[in-house]
């Protein structure tokens, strides 16, 4: 029982020691800084003198920051439409995908192949798309006889180039999706084919409750995402363009520490991000109940 | 079943676990071995017995060239005496990266940093007060022309030295002035010189343009934000009516004085008299600042508001562009100038600040100096230069002169050898020497959080040059935010008991 015992706590000690490097890491650079930025929060800090506590300052400067609000509408804003509308198109190219088409893989590359794309390469190839004067998008519009907008120049137009540009990378998404749908069992189709039902009622019927665990699973990863906008405008559009229309959370929570030397607010601010994509999250999981079906649970 | 002699009594299994873990441990140690002899080396050797100065500066191109060849001829003269080795690390972010190193304790022992970064960084304690060692070395205030002085200077403290320093002016194209002599002369303006006045400017604007059959324009006169939209310069144009960045009276940044207002209504004003749209969309497609495409090397801008280095970039892009170089219009025509400098600076905690000391003294008070470049044009040679035209040796000058001279800067010190000037490579030396040294000189504000505060500035000229917001009502706007900024900032600072700004 002894000799068990010491082996047992031996196989521990030595499990332990083999994902150290993870253990150590994960303290180090994770949890550490996550307890820190926490009490950061609550103090003045410039990274170069000792933190001052300065209790609810933070906050009450939080509550009348003009700027806090801007980020706020917009990032919202971008993540009400650009979710949605991503969703929609992601499906669209997965169900269309998963038809047998010529070149199936082909386009089904095609599709994907911009979300390997860096990201600043992608703001940097968008940047002259959006062109007013020389981009494709603006000489395409001239050839149907529209006058294109100044895309990135233009506080009318800020935020939809943004949300135009989101739409080319729902390739991740878009594979997702593809797996979902090949796991939905032929024999339903066929099932409901004998029933007498359309393209469409097959697609409401069937498909989407099939896969509604995959588009859960999506909307979450599109929230948390869609909330972290970042890269692509900071390098496009730097401070947001006129009005400040395109200027997002992230952006002004990175401004705020490393342009700004504001640490002990931009901890708070980045509490306050997850605090938001938590509650949405748990929102999105709540809604779940009425349209998430899964295969095997009881209802 | 009896085991066989000599047979491990272990089950397989064991063996396999073992050898396994065996042979991970072995990787590991080889992988070990493997990185420290053939890993990443410094691609050049520092020498052993000497103190290795670490020099972090922004310059690459023929500026960092000449920076090297400088710091060659320091550490095979002075250095080489001293013990000292200065090494030059070419540093992108350099003011961040600076704040980073230092908050870790591991700075740089040299920074070549931007002119708005000192006040901002000595307000924060990061850079070393110089001054006892200027008072010992000698070196007075006095010897820096005031204005760059007063740009390494924070709380009456020098933070930093002033090396290649620079004064804005307007460089313009004349030969498009004569394609447009008679439309300037009918009016009432001369194309044989440059505008004195902002409203001379707008004239020059109004008249000066071209556009394509489709309306789209593809020749402006000037674009107040270049190089980029929002590149460089936008934030100067208070300063042209007579406007200051700080009113020391109130502490304030007085954003929604008239100064400003004027300012900023100019800007909207040439958009108004050509269209925002069409104005937006011609500078959208406008070319990088640093490439032969630049729309004044092209002819598609005929003004810009730039500094020295821009006649070293004609030189490289555009020799044959006939330029002229004058002082950027003003409100009344006085010659207001915008200033800055790069400044060299010790970080706090660096670990070599006194063999950094021995190379800035060596830069402002070692004699006049022949130094060798290869990064020197080809028609400056390695060793001459031109006076009147004339082909004449390289003349010796002090360390920091010779950085200026080969980046066609002005000079930083008050009294500036007599062939700096007499040889200077750049045409425009002159205009940009006497703005610097004129009593108009004007530089960015002292304010410890000025970064913050600009920020917020931009996004009023941003607005103002992008959209038909108001102007005066925008920038009441951005007054209560950067009004809010400076309470915050004066509040962090009496916070550590420092006075602000």
């Amino acid at each position: 029982m002894i000799r068990r015992t010491r082996h047992a706590g031996g196989t521990t000690w030595t499990g332990l020691a083999w994902i150290s490097p993870w253990l150590i890491g994960f303290t180090c650079f994770t949890l550490v800084p996550v307890g820190l930025s926490a009490y950061l929060s609550f103090c003045q800090f410039n990274a170069l003198r000792p933190p001052v506590f300065t209790g609810t300052e933070n906050l009450r400067t939080l509550l009348h920051d003009p700027l806090f609000a801007k980020v706020l509408w917009n990032t919202a804003i971008y993540a009400l439409v650009a979710l949605p509308l991503g969703t929609v198109l992601a499906l669209f190219y997965a169900i269309l995908l998963n038809m047998r088409l010529p070149g199936q893989v082909l386009w089904r590359a095609m599709i994907f192949l911009p979300t390997l794309v860096p990201l600043v390469a992608v703001a940097m190839v968008w940047q002259w798309m959006f062109n007013g004067r020389f981009g494709l998008i603006n000489q395409a519009l001239a050839h149907l006889g529209i006058d294109g907008p100044n895309w990135l120049s233009d506080p009318n137009w800020t935020m939809a180039s943004m949300v135009v540009l989101s739409m080319w990378a729902v390739g991740h998404a878009m594979v997702v999706y593809l797996a979902g749908l090949q796991e939905v069992p032929r024999a339903l189709y066929e099932a409901a084919e004998l029933d007498g039902a359309t393209a469409t009622q097959r697609l409401m019927m069937v498909t989407l409750p099939m896969i509604s665990p995959t588009i859960f699973y999506n909307v979450i990863v599109g929230i948390i995402v869609s909330w972290q906008i970042f890269v692509v405008p900071y390098v496009m559009i730097p401070g947001g363009g006129p009005g400040r229309n395109a200027y997002f959370y992230t952006m002004y929570l990175y401004d705020t520490a490393f342009v700004n030397h504001r640490f002990g607010y931009a901890c708070l601010l980045s509490w306050v991000q997850l605090v938001i994509i938590l509650a949405l999250t748990a929102l999105a999981a709540r809604v779940s109940r009425t349209w998430v079906h899964y295969r095997g649970a009881e209802r | 079943m009896p085991i066989p002699a000599g047979a491990s009594r272990m089950p397989v299994a064991t063996r396999v676990k073992h050898a396994a873990n065996t042979a991970l441990w072995v990787m590991i140690v080889l992988a070990t071995v493997a990185l420290i002899a053939f890993g990443p080396r410094s691609t050049h050797p520092l020498p052993k017995d000497r103190t290795v100065v670490t020099y972090w500066e922004k310059w690459t191109d023929f500026e960092g060239v000449q920076m090297r060849d400088l710091i060659q001829q320091f550490n095979q003269t002075v250095g080489a005496q001293k013990g000292v080795y200065v090494d030059y690390v070419v540093t992108t972010q350099i003011d961040f990266k600076t704040l980073v190193a230092v908050a870790g304790g591991n700075p740089p022992d040299l920074v070549g940093l931007f002119p708005h970064n000192v006040a901002s960084f000595a307000a924060r304690g990061a850079l070393e007060d110089l001054t006892p060692r200027l008072d010992a070395a000698g070196i007075g205030r006095d010897m820096f022309v005031p204005i760059y002085q007063y740009g390494c200077t924070y709380h009456d403290r020098m933070y930093a030295v002033p090396l290649t320093p620079w004064s804005l002016a307007l460089y313009y194209n004349k030969d498009l002035f004569e394609e447009f002599r008679d439309a300037l002369a009918a009016a009432g303006v001369d194309a044989d010189r440059a505008p004195a006045t902002l409203e001379e400017l707008a004239v020059y604007c109004r008249v000066m343009y071209r556009e394509d059959e489709r309306g789209n324009l593809t020749m402006m006169a000037f674009v107040p934000g270049l190089p980029e939209t929002l590149g460089w310069y936008w934030h100067t144009w208070p300063l042209w009516y007579g406007g200051e960045f700080w009113d020391e009276d109130r502490g304030r940044v007085p954003i929604s004085s008239e100064p400003f207002v004027r300012g900023l209504q100019w800007i909207r004003d040439l958009t108004d008299a050509f269209g925002q749209n069409r104005v937006l969309r011609f500078e959208s497609g406008l070319a990088n600042f640093n490439s032969p495409d630049n729309p004044f090397m092209t002819g598609t801008v005929a003004m810009v508001q730039q500094g020295p280095w821009f006649a070293h970039m004609i030189q490289e892009y555009a020799p044959e562009i006939n330029y002229g170089v004058a002082p950027f219009p003003t409100g009344d025509g006085s010659p207001i100038s915008y200033n800055g400098q790069d400044a060299l600076a010790i970080p706090v905690g660096a670990a070599h600040p006194d063999e950094a000391w021995i190379f800035i003294q060596w830069l402002y008070t070692a004699k006049p100096i022949h130094v060798r470049s290869k990064a020197r044009e080809p028609q400056f040679g390695y060793d001459f230069a031109y006076q009147n035209g004339a082909r004449v040796p390289m003349p010796a000058l002090r360390p920091v002169e010779w950085l200026c001279w080969n980046h066609y800067k002005n000079s930083p010190l008050a009294e500036p050898e007599p062939a700096f000037l007499a040889t200077h490579p750049n045409p425009a030396i002159a205009v940009h020497e006497r703005l610097a040294r004129s009593s108009f000189a004007k530089t960015d504000p002292r304010i410890p959080d000025w970064t913050e505060i600009h920020e917020e500035f931009k996004a009023a000229y941003r607005d103002i040059w992008g959209s038909p917001v108001p102007v005066r009502e925008r920038l009441k706007d951005c007054q209560r935010s950067v009004d809010t900024l400076v309470d915050l900032a004066r509040r962090r600072q009496e916070r550590y008991g420092l006075e602000f700004p």
